[in-house]
């Protein structure tokens, strides 16, 4: 069984789904017995969350028009 | 603006070309926003990079991912052009990121937060203050999240449009997210969310008057 500091180090590439099928297996067996690397992982899950919607700035309209006429002038 | 004449796309492919970036403007001048961290710029950055790709739209395999396609020519026209342009220095430097875990930090120094300790914090800050902790970044660590954790990239696709290893992206991005984790900590404990690890707040004295800050004494 790997330790927490192992786990924790390929916790972000497992909510990623960027790990292997053996690694997942054995994070996921870590994350069977221990609930403070669950909390990471849901932690990791709402911060990716919240960036993925808040980390963004619209494009203003006017910045838009004239992007799109730029665009259509190519 | 547009010197559009050296390029030889039908007519059809010219199409194509306005028809498939335009719904991609708005990602790309949000991650050139967050590149250049100025709108005038990022404006000029999509500009430059749509003229690009446009010159270079008959090398690209129709079918494939456009839109790291895209990105890519963002990237290199960023750092070719407007990194050289600019002179602010960068706020924080990549070796003065330290590792740093939001979570294990909440779940050392407040006890109280037992069970989303990260919801309290994530819901105590408004985009603006994501996005100042973003602009903070040393410069490739920035990349590496705005790629990742706002326009869904994957590793693959990162390794692609950053011209690195896989190894480089996944490392800047750890390192990236643990500086931005860090940001966003101080900002929670500077307004008094959270408690700091000496049980005080502010260390910087931003914006909030130090009466504000700590709830704890020390």
């Amino acid at each position: 069984m790997i330790s927490c500091s192992q786990a924790t180090k390929q916790l972000w590439d497992y909510v990623e789904g960027a790990v292997d099928g053996a690694q997942r297996r054995v994070i996921e067996e870590h994350l069977s017995v221990c609930r403070r690397c669950c909390g990471e992982v849901e932690f990791a899950e709402e911060l990716r969350g919240f960036l993925a919607a808040h980390g963004d700035t619209d494009l203003p309209e006017e910045v838009k028009v004239r992007l799109t006429s730029f665009l259509d002038e190519l | 603006m547009a010197d559009a004449s050296p390029v030889d796309l039908t007519e059809d492919e010219r199409r194509r070309f306005q028809a498939d970036a335009l719904p991609l403007l708005d990602s790309l001048y949000g991650a050139a926003l967050r590149m250049t961290r100025n709108p005038q710029d990022a404006e000029d950055l999509v500009q430059e990079t749509m003229l690009r790709a446009y010159r270079a739209f008959d090398r690209f395999e129709a079918g494939t991912n456009l839109k790291a396609w895209l990105f890519r020519i963002l990237t290199n026209a960023y750092i070719n052009t407007y990194r050289k342009r600019q002179r602010e220095p960068q706020k924080v430097s990549a070796d003065e990121v330290e590792e740093f875990d939001l979570y294990q930090e909440l779940k050392s120094h407040d006890t109280q937060f037992e069970a989303t300790p990260e919801s309290i914090v994530l819901d105590s800050l408004v985009d603006s203050d994501i996005i100042d902790a973003i602009d903070d970044l040393p410069e490739q660590f920035r990349l590496a999240v705005v790629l990742s954790d706002i326009e869904g990239f994957s590793y693959a696709e990162m390794a692609e449009i950053m011209d690195v290893p896989m190894g480089t992206v996944m490392s800047r991005l750890h390192r990236g997210r643990k500086a931005l984790q860090k940001r966003l900590w101080e900002l929670a404990r500077d307004r008094g969310i959270v408690k700091g690890a000496d049980g005080s707040g502010n260390q910087s004295s931003r914006n909030e008057s130090s009466n504000q800050q700590s709830k704890t004494g020390d």
